[in-house]
């Protein structure tokens, strides 16, 4: 379904992305962000459950964008709890040594999260030279299994593309995980737009 | 014979920019690592231009370069990243290599690869 | 997905809604597609204090004078270049625009905490303008600020407590008395390491113990039914006091403790700590103490002065329940000789065993004590049978019987008891006890290896024998000893060829003392060994003027026993003696009783055999009276066999006489030694030996022991 070059010239993409994301983010907290997407997979919504692996009443965060236009779907950050506070509390001196996010601290992963996403969409729209639009990033906390419901709320035969993300800030190592959740059409629109762009770079 | 050793861990990406090496040196012998390990081995030969990308799994790109220059003072070696943050531009600048922000790295590697070789 | 679906613009006038956007809480811009200001509303006015009229058609970025920030030019760009979303964080993004809520605000520099939102704003498909909402965050702010102060200061608290909780922590560790907290059920809750090693128990056993299992006495007050530790201590009547109780370990075994206890301030689970102390080295110094004031260190038994309490408080009970205290006194027959020859460390263990097999035989509520070296006494109380302490006497006899094994040595130890009864002749304890004394004197010069009672005749018997054995260390001293000679008569020669020589104790008061009398009395003060050596000496004396009168051949017998005789341990000390007397080895014949011999076959074996070779001629004396091992006979190196004078008593008339007589003869001669018959004093007697093979007669028929001269002049008149 997809080829060995595709695969390898999105996930590409998407540590270009992630790189400018590093940028900006470093900018904003004036010290230097390390990012880098390690894998990429199309998965379908049951391999996602393993591949994730949170138990049903675990702590999570997800920060999710929705995207229109040419390119439709969600891209989804999840982080667990515990790191999405980590991620902050690098990012911002101000963090309270509270347990849990106030609705301030919210704010700030969403604008994070959402500056990680929209470098990445940015990207892939640049190079694959289509048009998006992304609404504001949303921040939703729970247990798992009322979360996953609420913001992955597809038909479970959309394809997922699930991507590891893997940074450094501060001497700080965390991981999360992103996802771009988008339909089987919208797949293959990407897929389409990947070749063109490919074609165009001279490589097949 | 131009000799070009091309390192990224993006095999797109290591064909994209050995098709842009191509285009302005024809004559050219490339040889594409997805890793600095990979690249080691040749590290004792001296290559005309070397395209290393900056985000390597393992050995960094810098730490390659460095080694490269070790060997080969004067050696042609330009830094291609999708990271422009501060700190990047100045561990290359520490060390005299260029650098090249993805993903429109075209024209800057076309002026880089047409730059005068060594010999 | 999709855009929102656009509001129904019906009933809804354009003013209508422009005035809601601008009577908005929130500060709202538009921006044009060329960052210029389009709608600028109230809440912005009233904040930036930048009427709309001066917004109007401005580049946002030239209204301020510090510009822009770059994330917010940034924001801006991506929405009206690429139709991003940005969300502005305040935490992220401090003061992007210079905005105050009042005067007062903006003098102090105070600005609005703002959170920021940048969105597209599409016709149709294409992006016309940027849409920027400011939202004043303040009271967030506030509360996050306020929640922080609750959490510092609770992470405070929890810090010092938990400083508080290490100190105390460290401080119970460290203690070196066990520290225990438990509850109602027993469960026990806290503990330190010094808790844990004192009942044995690893960590995690300790965890899952119960208090119950760990002391004594709330075992049994647990198993006889009361399952809360409040109802036990209640019971046990324990307060806060240091009070003795028992620790109990696995194994069930138990350990004196000190236990201190205190209730815990926890009403929802009630329960005490306790703190407890091992004592059982303490404890064992006390009957340590205790014990050394009162019992003999050696055997265990009770010590002179217990005993003494015990007469005391047994005669009392005796007056009370009318009936007897018998009191038996024990002597250890010739335990100075065993002392004097086997060393102190035998000595000490025989006393141990003995001690051990005497208070087998006794009840539980008899006393025994050591009151003296190896003298022993023992209190039989509420006897309701005078005569139980002959009983008791004629047991404990009994059980020496069987030798002792000390290190290797066996002994064959007899004792000496005396017995006094209460209410009897004493009319005092010490009376009482002058009298078991004196009963066992007799027993001792009765033969020794018997009890006796103490009847009022033995004082004057008592008194004989004791100034016996002072005047015995004098004898030596005053020349009061005498050596005899009785003849040995050859009957195949048919002369004297020996002569077996016999002490006498001329008293000066008393007269003449029979052997039989002192001799025994010599062996129990020890005096033996001078006795002895004195015997020899004076023997070899005689042999040689026996020699020097021409007797060449003639041979004067010595009685000596192995045990008794220090001097014989070496037998050159003999040799000399026999050579600075003047004479040789073979002119001494030593006369050793056969019970003496067979006593440590071992022993004689070794010691003859070393006599012999020394040159002596050796005889065994009284054959027939002791037990002889035939099996022995042979390896002893043996000279003569002196058949004791009971055989020949009887002869010539009793069959079992005669056949017993033969019987000696003729193993005698198997064995290739020779027999001496003793006490012949009828020419019948020395016939019927004669006939029979008897080497040699000594007896009143042959003559009388007589006076060293006076032998010699009978040996030179019949010779």
């Amino acid at each position: 379904m997809i080829s060995e070059l595709q695969s390898d010239y999105i996930k590409e993409l998407f540590n270009v992305g992630m790189g400018a994301a590093a940028s900006e983010l470093s900018e904003l907290i004036n010290d230097e962000v390390f990012m880098s997407v390690p894998s990429f997979q199309l998965i379908n919504w049951q391999q996602l459950t393993n591949t994730l692996g949170y138990q049903p009443n675990e702590a999570v965060t997800m920060v999710y964008v929705s995207m229109d236009g040419q390119l439709k779907g969600r891209g989804i950050l999840i982080y667990p709890t515990t790191a999405s506070l980590e991620l902050a509390h690098r990012l911002s001196e101000d963090f309270s040594p509270l347990d849990d996010l106030t609705e301030l601290e919210e704010e700030a992963l969403s604008e994070i999260s959402g500056i990680i996403i929209n470098n990445i969409i940015s990207t892939i729209c640049k190079q694959l030279n289509v048009n998006a639009h992304t609404s504001l990033p949303i921040c939703e906390r729970g247990r798992w299994d009322s979360i996953a419901e609420k913001a992955i709320d597809i038909d479970t035969s959309h394809k997922i593309m699930f991507i590891g993300m893997y940074f450094s800030i501060k001497h700080k190592d965390l991981k999360g995980e992103l996802l771009f959740l988008q339909d089987g059409e919208t797949i293959n629109e990407l897929l389409t737009h990947t070749t063109n762009a490919l074609k165009k770079m001279g490589v097949e | 014979m131009t000799r070009i050793l091309i390192v990224d861990d993006s095999l797109t990406m290591r064909l994209y920019i050995s098709t842009i090496a191509k285009q302005v040196r024809i004559d050219s012998d490339i040889i594409l690592c997805a890793s600095a390990e990979e690249a080691i081995p040749y590290i004792d030969e001296a290559f005309d231009y070397y395209s290393l990308d900056y985000t390597l799994p393992g050995m960094s790109g810098i730490e390659l370069a460095n080694k490269i220059l070790h060997r080969h003072t004067i050696a042609k070696i330009v830094m291609v990243t999708g990271n422009k943050q501060e700190a990047v531009r100045s561990r290359c600048d520490a060390i005299k290599i260029a650098m090249i922000v993805k993903p429109d790295i075209e024209e800057p590697l076309i002026t880089f690869f047409s730059e005068e070789k060594l010999t | 997905m999709n855009h929102s679906p656009k509001p129904v613009k019906n009933g809804l006038s354009e003013e209508a809604i422009y005035e809601a956007l601008n009577k908005s809480e929130q500060g709202i811009i538009i921006l044009s597609s060329t960052c210029k200001v389009e709608f600028w509303n109230q809440w912005m006015e009233l904040t930036s204090k930048i009427s709309h009229a001066s917004a109007i058609n401005q580049l946002l970025s030239s209204l301020f004078p510090q510009g822009l920030t770059k994330r917010m030019s940034h924001a801006i760009n991506m929405a009206l270049d690429s139709g991003r979303s940005s969300l502005l964080s305040q935490k992220l993004n401090k003061y992007p625009l210079p905005l105050y809520s009042s005067e007062t605000e903006r003098e102090s520099d105070n600005p609005i905490n703002q959170m920021v939102v940048i969105k597209p704003l599409y016709c149709g498909n294409s992006i016309t303008n940027c849409l920027i909402s400011v939202t004043d965050v303040s009271k967030s702010v506030n509360r996050e600020k306020v929640l922080q102060e609750i959490a510092v200061r609770a992470q405070a608290g929890v810090n010092h407590l938990r400083n508080s909780e290490e100190q105390i922590r460290t401080i119970i560790e460290s203690a070196q008395d066990g520290i225990i907290t438990f509850s109602e059920d027993g469960s026990i809750g806290q503990f330190n390491s010094a808790a844990a090693n004192l009942f044995q128990l690893s960590h995690s056993a300790m965890r899952s113990a119960s208090i119950f299992n760990l002391i004594e006495d709330f075992y049994l007050a647990n198993s006889a039914g009361l399952k809360k530790t409040s109802q036990i201590i209640k019971e046990q009547n324990i307060n806060s006091n240091v009070i003795e109780l028992t620790g109990r370990r696995l194994d069930s075994s138990t350990f004196p403790i000190e236990f201190t206890l205190s209730q815990l301030e926890r009403p929802e689970n009630p329960g005490y700590v306790s703190i407890i102390r091992d004592i059982t080295s303490r404890k064992q110094a006390e009957e340590r103490l205790e014990a050394m004031a009162q019992y003999d260190t050696l055997t265990g038994l009770a010590n002179r002065s217990l005993f003494t309490e015990r007469l005391k408080h047994a005669i009392k009970n005796t007056k009370r329940n009318s009936n007897y205290t018998i009191l038996l006194f024990l002597d250890l027959d010739r335990f100075k000789v065993i002392n004097d020859t086997l060393g102190h460390e035998v000595g000490d263990c025989l006393l141990v065993e003995v001690a051990k097999r005497i208070s087998n035989t006794l009840r539980n509520n008899d006393t025994i004590a050591r009151i003296g070296g190896d003298e022993f006494t023992i209190i039989l109380e509420n006897v309701s049978n005078s005569i139980t302490g002959g009983r008791v006497a004629e047991k404990i006899i009994k059980k020496f019987d069987t030798p002792f094994d000390i290190l290797g040595n066996k002994l064959t130890v007899s004792v000496s008891i005396g017995i006094a009864t209460h209410p009897g002749a004493a009319n005092s304890i010490t009376e009482l006890r002058r009298n078991a004394d004196t009963a066992m004197y007799k027993a001792k010069i009765s033969g020794r290896n018997k009890y006796c009672y103490f009847t009022s005749d033995m004082d004057e018997e008592t008194k004989q024998r004791l100034s016996l054995e002072t005047d015995l260390r004098k004898a030596i001293k005053n020349n009061e000893f005498t050596l005899h000679l009785q003849p040995l008569f050859n009957l195949k020669i048919g002369t004297t060829t020996g002569a077996e020589a016999l002490i006498r104790w001329q008293h000066p008061e008393r007269g003449n003392i029979p052997p039989a009398q002192f001799i025994p009395v010599a062996e129990d003060c020890g005096h033996i060994a001078e006795v002895g050596k004195w015997v020899f000496l004076n023997a070899c004396k005689l042999a040689k003027m026996i020699y020097d009168a021409g007797h060449k051949e003639f041979r004067v017998s010595i009685n000596i026993s192995p045990k008794e005789f220090n001097i014989y341990k070496s037998p050159e000390q003999l040799v000399d003696t026999v050579k600075s007397a003047g004479i040789e080895p073979h002119n001494i014949d030593l006369e050793i009783t056969e019970g003496c011999i067979m006593e440590d076959t071992k022993m004689s074996i070794d010691l003859l055999g070393k006599l012999s070779d020394a040159g002596f001629h050796i005889s065994v004396d009284d054959f027939g009276t002791g037990y002889s091992s035939l099996a022995y006979l042979r390896h002893f190196p043996l000279d003569v066999l002196k058949i004791d004078q009971s055989f020949i008593r009887d002869l010539p008339q009793d069959p079992d006489a005669i056949a017993i007589s033969k019987a000696i003869l003729h193993l005698a001669h198997s064995l290739r030694l020779r027999v001496v018959a003793e006490g012949v004093e009828t020419q019948e007697q020395m016939e019927f030996l004669k006939d029979n093979k008897c080497d040699v007669i000594q007896g009143y028929h042959i003559a009388k022991p007589m006076p060293a001269e006076q032998f010699i002049n009978w040996l030179n008149k019949n010779h």
